[in-house]
């Protein structure tokens, strides 16, 4: 629905356009940042990273990364501490070679500033692989867009929610709803790809709180000129403050299952 | 329950009958076309008393035996005057001719003539097609929700975006009426155009506050439009011819004095020539008006009108978007007596919309559908006493979405969402009261309810809740369902009643001057689902149940009138009280959710303000100036102590409340064949929400938000600028052409549509993006009749 007002006038009398402004903008107190996707894909090293970092102002340009946290997922089920070790190289970024199980109940403990922050319980959330991806010829509003279509099979013996990872930044959230156990097939228009590149695309598997998350970040981060954009708010996780909890991190903590294709674009 | 009300209507007609009095009665048209004239004013000048004609043109006033002189005026016609001697009853039919000179004054009766300052009746404009077709717009389209938007207390919510908003109210608070239907989407191609195709339209009323109890069923607003209806002694045409869309218009006898019909049609072309151009994506609407009335006898009259309206777009066959308004609608006009006048109008009216996204492999429609009865009577007792009274019956069925596969390859699974149907009943009772020479009265009620009927899976919660507040994580979170149960189409599952007081006075202070007060309650049962910042064609209409209770809103307002010889001056207060507005939870997706109570939070919301209008009615330079000075919120607050509610339980802006808005409008006459317009406006930012900061998410930059609305845009505003000329001003009949020539934005103001927080793919450096949808557009339009 991308651009559809925009659209609409140049379909008329090609008179809207769009203009950087500078704006005088406020900026809220830090606040933590979570960025912790534990993936599960037998095809890739067992590597989990997790990223922490500091809210800054809308317009600052250089991240604040959290390089003195202590991070840790719990395997509730069975009382087991795997610690995360901040990855020198990479500021922010804590890594430890880990793989999860599905049916066991994690948490996500971080303590950070003295202050302890704690996810939700969360599984392991199954995926469906990609069955292909193809390259099409039509086109969205712009008219030069790559058009790439992905088709996966969805598991009809339960309710199942996606986010797809296009690279590039773009991202999908969907649900079986209207596709139960059926071959889907969709096409995605990339606005930014040239022959010659490759698209890379990602499924994992996600539960509904992790679908509404994404849903909202996605519709956060599109581009304007969406009469379907809703009021935009701060988009709270599954991560809270036990110590402070008016001190809220931002974020998310989720454990998937993922596949990938890639295709090459000609 | 209709049956037992039917003989308690009568009931009404039967009393304050006298023998010294007579009855004058009958209709006033105009005298080219026979058309009738809707608002006219027949003045007995020594009693200074009075009435008006009508909806449909009739007029009856029972007074007491003896000898009167008769005024019989309305702005644009010649004033007729007659010696009636009234020593029985006399029905008397008034027709006037056109003005010449002055049919194309603006025109804007409202409370203008002496006998309106005296109404109780006060928050409403009247405007008629002229006044609508010289106001300068965008690609030179005369429309009706323009011109209203520059009266006070109207705005909506910015360029390209549908519907328009009342006195700080939501855009599904108004009322629709179409030759008494009701319509469900105002606008075509997103509110670049309105639905109303500005030929058809006689004359258009939009009460604001003091909503007499004949109207019900939305809270902030009623816009009654009626549809002319046809020439009833010759063929004509009018229509023209513009840079994006044209229109036709044809009118004639079916049997000459007796019947008429109209017909008329219009459309946008400019996707046919896209393919020049080699653009592939196709915006379009078209509409069709038709109108047949004839005149049984002297006791009756019926009409058959109909709307059909679609907009359709398509872009590069990977999305097609269909949707539209079709509208069929019987009326009988009945004379029980000469001072008992009754309508019966049969109404379908159903808005579809459709979607198919071929790139999905996904086809999709929703809409609503609705039969409506009303029967309304109107009794005129005396000079001093009128009633107004009866019912309305409404049947509705709700249709939140069908899911179907585009082919046979899609992977989509046929779904309906379920099917919703209600019943709405409503009977009212309105008297008017001339209590002395400077109390006028209007009081009544109106008594509504609302069924809604039983259906398949219905979700069934623990205790009734359907959406629960996480404490931890400070979210308000989905409930699963206990259990679905299917209940019979003719049960009822949740019934409303209420009682809706409406009371308006007025007080002559002196002759050209009065205060009029008026309080109003209003209920509404249907809801539109919408959580964008002006609602979409896409938004379903849902029906108040077990989980959505029925709006109710309380108005009062004070006001001050006085006219002046060539000037009139309009001062009024108002505030407003709306209990049950629903809200969303953050990030609630809306489209296709099959159980909405589930997102839905209770709160409510308020406004008040002031408005100004002052006219220029008469002399070669006419026109007006609006402001309002207004505040709009709403709140939605916790359930209990440990939740936040929406926006932590603080009352927020709505993305309609302007603190200031300046409409000048004005037209000068420079000489017979040139007529020149200008419109200023001036509105306060619409408030947004701005970003306080950003964190990095899975490679995204994601914007933290402050508070719900708290910011603004800026501050909107333009001048237009038009020309018309006549070409043979001196003809009045056979074609007659005139060019309009108009200028929007003339100084090509960059308003703000929108503002978007990104960051820049090229750069990584987070912007805010302005969106600006008109700049300066020129446009030639070429009107014509014969």
């Amino acid at each position: 629905m991308k651009r559809f007002l925009i659209f609409l006038s140049i379909c008329f009398l090609g008179t809207s356009c769009e203009d950087v402004i500078v704006l005088n903008l406020n900026t809220a107190e830090e606040r933590l940042s979570i960025d912790a996707r534990i993936k599960m894909n037998p095809e890739n090293t067992d590597l989990q990273v997790i990223v922490l970092s500091l809210t800054g102002g809308f317009y600052d340009e250089s991240v604040q990364w959290v390089t003195d946290a202590e991070v840790e997922i719990l395997d509730v089920d069975n009382n087991i501490t795997h610690l995360f070790l901040h990855d020198a190289v990479n500021p922010g970024h804590y890594i430890l070679d880990f793989t999860p199980n599905f049916d066991v109940n994690y948490k996500l403990e971080i303590l950070y500033n003295g202050e302890t922050y704690k996810s939700s319980l969360q599984q392991l959330i199954p995926a469906t692989p990609i069955n292909n991806l193809l390259q099409g010829d039509e086109t969205l509003f712009e008219g030069d867009e790559i058009e790439v279509i992905v088709t996966f099979t969805d598991d009809g013996s339960r309710e199942d929610f996606y986010v797809l990872d296009f690279g590039y930044n773009n991202f999908l959230a969907t649900k079986d709803e209207f596709y139960q156990g059926n071959a889907f097939t969709f096409s995605y228009f990339y606005e930014d790809l040239e022959p010659g590149d490759t698209a890379f695309v990602t499924i994992y598997g996600a539960d509904e709180a992790y679908f509404n998350f994404m849903s909202a970040v996605i519709e956060q981060t599109e581009e304007g000129g969406d009469p379907f954009k809703t009021t935009p708010t701060s988009v709270r996780g599954n991560i809270y403050n036990t110590s402070e909890p008016n001190h809220y991190p931002m974020g998310y903590f989720s454990i998937s299952e993922t596949f990938n294709a890639s295709l090459l674009i000609e | 329950m209709s049956t037992r009300l039917i003989p308690l209507l009568f009931l009404f007609s039967f009393f304050g009958f006298s023998q010294n009095q007579f009855t004058l009665s009958g209709s006033i048209y105009e005298s080219e076309g026979q058309e009738t004239l809707i608002g006219a004013n027949v003045i007995f000048t020594e009693l200074n008393t009075g009435t008006i004609s009508n909806e449909y043109g009739f007029y009856s006033i029972t007074l007491p035996k003896g000898t009167y002189s008769l005024t019989i005026s309305y702005l644009g016609y010649n004033t007729v005057t007659e010696i009636i001697i009234l020593n029985q009853n006399v029905t008397r039919n008034f027709s006037l001719g056109a003005d010449i000179d002055t049919l194309d004054e603006i025109v804007l009766e409202a409370d203008l003539e002496r006998v309106n300052i005296k109404t109780p009746q006060m928050s409403v404009n009247v405007l008629n097609a002229n006044t609508i077709k010289q106001i300068p717009v965008v690609f030179g389209e005369a429309d009706v929700v323009k011109a209203i938007t520059l009266l006070p207390g109207i705005s909506n919510a910015g360029e390209g975006t549908g519907g328009f908003n009342v006195r700080g109210g939501s855009n599904d608070q108004n009322l629709i009426l179409l030759d008494e239907a009701t319509l469900f989407n105002s606008s075509h191609l997103f509110g670049f155009f309105s639905v109303f195709n500005p030929d058809a339209v006689k004359n258009l009323k939009l009460y604001k506050g003091g909503i007499p109890s004949k109207y019900g069923g939305r809270v902030s607003s009623v816009l009654d439009i009626y549809q002319k209806e046809g020439n009833k002694n010759e063929f004509h045409g009018n229509g023209g011819i513009g840079l994006v869309a044209s229109r036709i218009l044809l009118e004639g006898p079916l049997e000459k004095e007796k019947g008429s019909f109209l017909f008329g049609g219009r459309s946008t072309y400019a996707h046919l020539f896209l393919p020049l151009f080699d653009i592939d994506n196709i915006a379009y609407f078209y509409d069709l008006n038709t109108k047949l009335s004839y005149r049984l006898d002297a006791e009756n009259k019926i009409y058959l009108s109909g709307y059909f309206g679609r907009d359709v777009f398509n872009v590069s066959n990977s999305f097609e978007n269909t949707y539209g308004n079709t509208v069929v609608n019987f009326r009988w006009n009945h004379l029980f007596s000469d001072q008992l006048f009754s309508n019966l109008s049969l109404i379908y009216s159903d808005y579809y919309y459709g979607l198919d996204l071929n790139f999905v492999g996904f086809e999709w429609n929703s809409g609503i559908k609705n039969m409506n009865i009303k029967f309304d009577l109107k009794r005129y007792l005396n000079n001093r006493y009128s009633l107004e009274y009866g019912l309305h019956s409404t049947y509705y069925g709700f249709n939140p979405g069908i899911i179907q596969p585009n082919g046979p390859t899609s992977g989509i699974n046929r779904e309906k969402l379920i099917q919703k149907n209600a019943f709405e009943n409503a009977v009212y009772l309105d008297i008017k009261q001339q209590v002395s020479e400077k109390i006028s009265l209007n009081y009544g009620a109106r008594l509504s309810s609302f069924l809604r009927l039983g259906q398949d899976e219905l979700n069934r919660y623990v205790d009734d809740i359907a959406l629960a507040f996480n404490p931890d994580l400070q979210i308000y979170e989905a409930v699963d369902p206990s259990g679905t149960i299917n209940t019979s189409s003719g049960s009822v599952e949740a019934s409303f009643l209420n009682i809706e007081p409406r009371l308006a006075l007025s007080y002559l202070l002196e002759e050209n001057s009065s205060i009029k007060a008026s309080y109003n309650r209003m209920a509404q049962y249907l809801h539109l689902l919408s959580n964008t910042t002006a609602p979409t064609p896409l938004d379903v209409w849902a029906p108040s149940g077990k989980y959505i209770q029925p709006q109710l809103l309380d108005q009062i307002a004070l006001g001050y009138f006085k006219n002046y010889n060539n000037y009139s001056f309009e001062l009024e207060a108002y505030y407003k009280k709306n209990k049950n507005r629903i809200d969303y939870i953050d990030g609630a997706n809306l489209i296709a959710n099959k159980a909405i109570e589930q997102v839905l939070l209770n709160g409510r919301s308020r406004s008040y303000g002031m408005e100004i209008l002052i006219r220029k009615n008469n002399g070669r330079l006419k026109g007006w100036m609006a402001y309002t000075l207004s505040k709009s919120e709403q709140q939605t607050e916790g359930r209990n102590f440990s939740e936040p509610g929406i926006n932590e339980g603080n009352w927020y802006n709505t993305p309609f409340d302007k603190t200031h808005d300046i409409s000048i409008t004005s037209s000068y006459d420079l000489n017979e064949k040139w007529k020149l317009n200008a419109n200023f406006l001036y509105q306060t930012g619409q408030p947004t929400t701005y970003p306080n900061g950003q964190y990095v998410y899975n490679g995204l930059v994601i914007p933290n938000y402050e508070a719900r609305n708290s910011s603004r845009l800026p501050a909107y505003h333009r001048f237009d600028l038009s020309a018309k000329y006549i070409q043979k001003p001196e003809k009045t009949n056979g074609w007659r052409g005139e060019w309009v020539f108009s200028i929007y934005n003339l100084y090509n103001r960059k308003n703000t549509q929108s503002l978007n927080f990104r960051q820049n793919t090229d750069t990584g450096q987070n912007e805010a993006l302005k969106l600006s949808i008109f700049g300066a557009i020129g446009a030639v339009t070429y009107n014509f009749k014969f």
